[in-house]
């Protein structure tokens, strides 16, 4: 059924619909959570909230069209709040800084993405989501100011930020200056 | 620049074993399933819910009457095009009808016929907003929302759990805010163009003829539903009238001023039927009468007369002496209908003769385009379950205390 149709159903108080669209989505849900997130377990969590709440508060979308990217925004405001709690029970706690660089990362078999991912985890959550969004997922700086709900300038201006900061990382040891353009 | 493309190459290295994963891993899935299924359960409003009711008794003169109320989802009607030119439409935070459950009210809001307004009033950074209105000349129903202040509990009072249930407690009873907690919201005075709604309590008949006004929860915390039934059981019982403004008075704990919020309304009846019916069945010695029937595009009323002379047998009674047959309405698919509430009615019961007179309105969702009959039935708890507020705790066991007398079966057309 046409997802348009799905959609105004479910917003009409249509759980079964609800249900169907969800359905559709949870593989990209899952691929969302997972190039932001370490472990499946959190992949679980985020997902079950993000459902919770766009279930709560689908009525309140006003363009049938723009349900996916409002779903992936709840989405990755949620992998944005527990990014924020784990780093703050981190800093709190510093044994659990151990525990978390040795969990398994199905992204990163080689060693140098364990560097990426380790460089990655330096940046702001901010600056994190605007890379991820752009290099994993392939999105156009106008798709993710959509996504995120900022401007395109502020989406061009965290990736400029992030790759400086990922650069300087990355390749500390080597001198010389770094220069990055966005390109779109 | 090498060092630029190299960080360019990893950082789109992820998105390759990204493509590569085919299937969400099988806990996830498990999880994700038991979340839907949950909400299958907890939206899914039918009539087998609970009737929460209230009943007042008032002894006045020779004549005792009980004035039943029933508290729950309550539903809307629809917005006249004059309402929709006052009212503008809703900032984000959502319909609270859309959200109510109801199926009238879901239907209105499916045509985009509920507005939504800016009638507000602010104090001490808290705004009190009547979000929409609508009345359809059976019920007027106003979406209520607070907003500015982190509150505790409900603005309504009874407490939510996270899909917007109310909070049961061991005994299966909802549980309400306790006392003074802040942020909680009750209506203090109601006015009809500057005037009082009912009648004062010096005027004759001014309890019987008076029309109350029950709340419902919203889905959130923030939110209630307040709606107004027309008493057209009594004589000369208080209707609105077609046009006028209503200003609602309402106190929130906590903040000392009170909310005062003008309300422009407009009936919109365009679409209603109403039908006289006096359809009448009787068996020993009870008869049951349907008076009339409103059909609305959000509202079913149903108005039914019960009368009895003292004859009727003893099972038909509660220890009290009090008529325990009870009524359930049907479309002629045999679907029951979706109840809205709430009902209210009269009962004349002299204590100068045995004679017994009982109107009430029922009020439900609005009947299917193809529904030509409504089919009436009437049944009593047995009376030597234990007590009638624990048979009808046993909700789900109801077949096996109620007794139908399909004697008083009455199928009533409805087009």
């Amino acid at each position: 059924m046409n997802m348009e149709v799905l959609v105004n159903q479910a917003r009409a108080g249509d759980s079964e619909s609800f249900v169907q669209l969800f359905e559709s989505m949870e593989l990209d849900m899952y691929k969302m959570a997972r190039s932001i997130l370490h472990q499946d377990q959190d992949c679980r969590d985020v997902m079950q909230e993000t459902t919770l709440k766009a279930y709560r508060s689908i009525s309140t979308l006003r363009r049938p069209e723009y349900f996916k990217t409002w779903v992936f925004r709840i989405l990755i405001n949620e992998c944005h709040e527990l990014l924020r709690r784990q780093k703050r029970r981190m800093e709190a706690d510093h044994n659990s800084l151990d525990e978390k660089m040795s969990a398994s990362f199905v992204l990163a078999e080689e060693y140098e993405m364990v560097e990426l991912y380790e460089a990655l985890d330096t940046l702001d959550v901010s600056l994190r989501l605007s890379v991820t969004l752009y290099y994993f997922h392939g999105m156009s700086v106008k798709e993710i100011a959509s996504t995120l709900g900022v401007s395109q300038t502020a989406v061009k201006s965290r990736l400029y930020r992030a790759r400086k900061q990922l650069a300087e990382t990355l390749y500390s040891d080597i001198e010389g200056k770094v220069n990055y353009e966005t390109t779109n | 620049m090498r060092q630029q493309t190299e960080m360019e190459d990893l950082l789109r290295k992820p998105a390759k074993k990204l493509q590569g994963i085919s299937e969400v891993p099988e806990p996830i899935r498990a999880n994700q399933q038991r979340i839907y299924s949950q909400l299958g359960q907890a939206t899914q409003p039918t009539s087998t819910q609970p009737r929460w009711k209230t009943k007042r008794y008032v002894v006045a003169g020779a004549a005792a009457a009980v004035m039943v109320i029933g508290l729950g989802i309550l539903g809307s009607g629809f917005v006249s095009p004059v309402m929709a030119e006052k009212l503008s439409r809703l900032p984000a935070i959502g319909s609270i009808f859309e959200r109510s459950g109801d199926p009238g009210l879901q239907a209105a809001s499916r045509l985009n016929m509920a507005g939504g307004g800016h009638l507000e009033d602010t104090h001490e950074g808290v705004t009190i907003r009547a979000q929409e209105v609508v009345y359809d000349g059976v019920r007027l129903s106003i979406g209520l929302s607070r907003e500015g202040k982190k509150f505790e509990g409900s603005f309504q009072g009874l407490q939510l759990d996270e899909y917007g249930q109310p909070k049961r407690n061991a005994d299966g009873a909802v549980i309400w805010n306790p006392e003074d907690t802040l942020g909680q919201g009750r209506i203090v005075k109601v006015l009809i163009d500057g005037s009082p709604l009912n009648p004062s309590e010096g005027e004759r008949d001014s309890f019987k003829r008076a029309m109350s006004y029950v709340t419902a929860s919203g889905k959130d915390p923030d939110s209630m539903l307040l709606s107004f039934v027309n008493n057209t059981y009594a004589d000369n019982g208080i209707t609105l009238p077609d046009t006028f403004t209503m200003t609602l008075v309402m106190e929130v704990t906590g903040i000392e001023e009170s909310f005062h919020i003008d309300i422009p309304v407009q009936k919109d009846a365009s679409r209603n039927v109403e039908l006289a019916s006096e359809i009448t069945k009787i068996h020993d010695h009870l008869s049951v009468t349907v008076k009339r029937i409103a059909v609305t595009p959000v509202t079913t009323r149903i108005q039914l007369a019960v009368s009895h002379s003292g004859e009727i047998p003893e099972r038909y009674m509660d220890q009290d002496g009090q008529l325990l047959v009870e009524h359930e309405f049907y479309d002629d698919q045999g679907q029951p209908l979706v109840w809205v509430g709430p009902d209210q009615g009269w009962i004349e019961d002299t204590a100068k003769t045995d004679d017994y007179h009982r109107v009430t309105d029922y009020l439900y969702g609005p009947l299917q385009d193809e529904t030509r009959t409504i089919v009436v039935k009437s049944f009593y708890y047995k009376q030597d379950a234990p007590r009638k507020e624990q048979a009808k705790e046993h909700a789900g066991q109801d077949d096996f205390l109620k007794v139908y007398i399909p004697e008083l079966e009455l199928t009533v057309p409805v087009r």
